[in-house]
């Protein structure tokens, strides 16, 4: 009965979840897949707020193709960066 | 002040601890560690947590409406979904050992393969320890839960400390990471039958 129960209610909720945690995890895979470890590490460490690490902001910025609108505030930052 | 609300503030107040300990340790890490070495252990955790996801089948979420149902017999759905998430994290387990082989090749970093096996078996503990949260939360044992959360996070925060600082190893402080919530488990299951007199046979 209760297996029962965990089906019908289950399946829904497990698509819910998929679907609503598919963002990070695809992302994610895209990035270490495609780009390799050390890219998905400043993926990461960008989103852990820990990119103000003047090395990887650095890096951040040379790779920086202009789509980000943050970006710009982070580049005032970093006048020190040689581009 | 009612039950329900000091339940609510309790858990609210182990989160927020959880959370400050976790954002003044994971710069840390970001600086210790290599740039490489820090991308292959968020891949590690990446592909723990999407096999995790793919074998709970929403667990969590199932748990917490049975625990609340009154009207099922909490015996019933508290084995019944233990046995559920203990089968989803061994199948999980499994599937992440298998694909450590493959890892390497598809992500094209070495290192994956060995610290993936490494990792592997915190699948089993990662749901298993969120559906117990569930399970103490519907027997109004929100205080002991606030305890065990903040202790277990602290003793694996510091341990993971020992093993970055003391011995620079990556392979223990995954260890460290994947045993924290399989013991926390343990110590939730401790008490459930403690707290529980019913035939805990499967």
């Amino acid at each position: 009965m209760i297996l029962k129960e965990i089906w019908q209610i289950g399946i829904p909720l497990y698509i819910v979840e998929l679907l609503g945690n598919s963002y990070t995890y695809i992302a994610g895979f895209i990035i270490s897949g495609y780009f390799g470890e050390n890219e998905y590490a400043i993926y990461k460490k960008w989103k852990y707020g820990a990119a103000l690490d003047r090395d990887n902001l650095c890096y951040y910025l040379n790779h920086y193709d202009g789509r980000y609108d943050h970006a710009y505030s982070v580049e005032k930052l970093s006048s020190g960066c040689r581009k | 002040m009612s039950q329900k609300a000091t339940n609510v503030i309790i858990l609210t107040i182990a989160q927020g601890v959880n959370i400050v300990l976790g954002f003044l340790f994971t710069p840390y890490l970001v600086r210790t560690l290599d740039k490489n070495i820090y991308g292959t252990f968020s891949q590690v955790n990446l592909v723990a947590d999407v096999v995790s996801l793919v074998f709970s089948i929403a667990i969590i979420q199932i748990a917490m409406m049975l625990f609340s149902n009154t009207n099922k017999r909490f015996e019933d759905s508290i084995k019944t979904v233990i046995l559920f998430v203990l089968y989803g994290g061994i199948l999980g387990a499994i599937f992440c050992i298998i694909f450590s082989f493959f890892a390497p090749s598809i992500f094209k970093n070495e290192l994956l393969g060995m610290w993936l096996k490494l990792f592997s078996f915190s699948i089993i503990g990662s749901k298993l320890n969120l559906v117990l949260n569930q399970a103490l939360i519907r027997i109004n044992k929100t205080k002991f839960l606030m305890t065990l959360s903040v202790c277990s996070n602290f003793t694996k925060l510091s341990l993971a400390l020992v093993a970055l600082k003391v011995f620079q190893s990556v392979e223990m402080l995954l260890i460290v990471y994947a045993l924290e919530p399989i013991i926390s488990s343990i110590i939730q299951i401790a008490l459930l039958k403690k707290t529980q007199p019913f035939n805990w046979a499967i």
